[in-house]
């Protein structure tokens, strides 16, 4: 199967034609690494995307204390760099080869010309990067929103709130909806409640939304 | 050329820097202006998404309902966009929007949008272009909170636990506020606040 055939099942590229295909591939590069090779490094200004042709690599984010934490890997079809591609800004995070990889490389600023001139092929690509991060956002407000506001099943109702009324038992006037048109009260008033126990189940919170969000795309 | 009322208004707002006048033209004949009166619900959560908003005058309120409990989220003022992601991928509402006093919104037609892109009509081609860059920087800002908030030492036991467990929930709705299907501008967490709604 020739390049273009086999790019445009990337989704990246699914919705462009055979000649816009042709026209993107005019301004990618193959580049290749070896195992152990950084193919971005966190906090460089992002200069182009790549698509993983062949081989794996790790993707790993270090924290500002320097903790490397390994948050997804990449494999042959998929794309590092997205975000980059859009607004070159820094890498949020160090992409390692594990093995060889092969891949196409899209230059940012190769990208921007066509974009200039109002060239199809990158507003479809935008839209697709579009989709990708939304659904990202989307996972993440998700994972959030459960934690936050749970969702109640109408019949359950009002067995829940006073379950939930029960479990912050120690506090008598322990609320976490105040009905009060008079004082406007923020979400540090209404947490305040919480029985001390609550402190664990806050950090297993923001694990649980941590661990769904990195499972919600790449 | 027969200018509509509420093409004056566009180049002010954010989302249609970069366009031409007769880009705006061309907006402006897309875009349906809609008066709310104060508490119309422009959708609810769960609801299929079919169109976006851009606010032009009033607020409206973002909010989750949990049965006669509601969670705001956030207040949208002049020149945010309500559901851009919804435009795009055409998903479920991630939250209610209702209009917390009187409003004027313009609405933009998914379908109508989609054959527009299409065509390659330039201002359609721009509205994505402005669309992906604010999702790319509403994606950075989530993922350098979280790392941010992941990174942090658990707290001395000395240190209040209360006043921890608050500014976790606290950074979380900031979180989730920047990952909405809508633009927030400017909004401090003391925002958020329970309410139950009016009947």
């Amino acid at each position: 199967m020739n390049a273009v055939d086999h790019l445009r099942r990337v989704p990246l590229f699914a919705d462009l034609t055979a000649e816009e295909m042709v026209d993107v591939l005019r301004i990618a590069t193959v580049v290749q690494f070896a195992p152990e090779q950084p193919i971005c490094t966190q906090g460089k200004p992002a200069d182009g995307l790549f698509i993983l042709e062949e081989g794996e690599g790790a993707v790993r984010v270090r924290d500002p204390n320097g903790r490397a934490r390994e948050v997804s890997r990449v494999r042959a079809g998929e794309v590092l760099g997205e975000l980059g591609l859009v607004d070159g800004q820094a890498r949020s995070a160090d992409v390692i080869a594990l093995t060889a990889v092969r891949a196409y490389r899209i230059d940012r600023v190769e990208f921007d010309r066509m974009r200039a001139a109002m060239h199809p092929a990158a507003y479809k690509m935008l839209r697709r990067i579009a989709l990708t991060v939304s659904a990202r956002l989307r996972a993440l407000n998700a994972a959030i929103s459960d934690q936050l506001a749970p969702p109640l099943e109408p019949q359950s109702m009002a067995r829940a709130t006073t379950e939930r009324a029960s479990r912050v038992a120690p506090e008598p006037r322990a609320s976490r909806v105040t009905v009060d048109r008079s004082s406007r009260v923020n979400t540090a008033t209404v947490a305040a409640a919480p029985a001390p126990a609550r402190e664990t189940e806050e950090r297993s919170l923001l694990r649980s939304v941590l661990a769904r969000f990195s499972g919600g795309g790449k | 050329m027969n200018a509509l009322p509420h093409r004056a208004v566009l180049p002010q707002l954010k989302v249609f820097q970069g366009f031409t006048p007769a880009e705006l033209d061309a907006v402006a004949k897309v875009l349906k202006p809609e008066r709310l009166a104060p508490g119309t619900v422009l959708f609810r959560e769960g609801g299929r998404a079919t169109a976006c908003f851009i606010v032009v005058e009033g607020r409206v309120r973002v909010s989750l309902e949990r049965g006669a409990k509601a969670m705001q989220l956030a207040m949208l003022g002049r020149g945010e966009l309500i559901g851009q992601m919804a435009l795009l991928d055409g998903s479920r509402r991630s939250a209610t929007c209702a209009a917390a006093e009187a409003a004027l919104v313009l609405k933009l037609d998914r379908d109508e949008f989609e054959l527009l892109f299409r065509s390659g009509a330039p201002f359609a081609l721009k509205f994505v272009d402005s669309l992906t860059r604010m999702l790319v920087a509403q994606l950075r800002f989530a993922n350098r909170q979280l790392t941010t908030m992941n990174s942090q030492p658990p707290p001395a036991p000395s240190h209040g636990k209360r006043a921890t467990t608050n500014d976790l929930r606290r950074d979380l709705i900031q979180v989730a506020r920047g990952t909405l299907d809508c633009t927030v501008d400017g909004c401090g967490v003391d925002d958020v606040e329970f309410v139950t709604p009016e009947k």
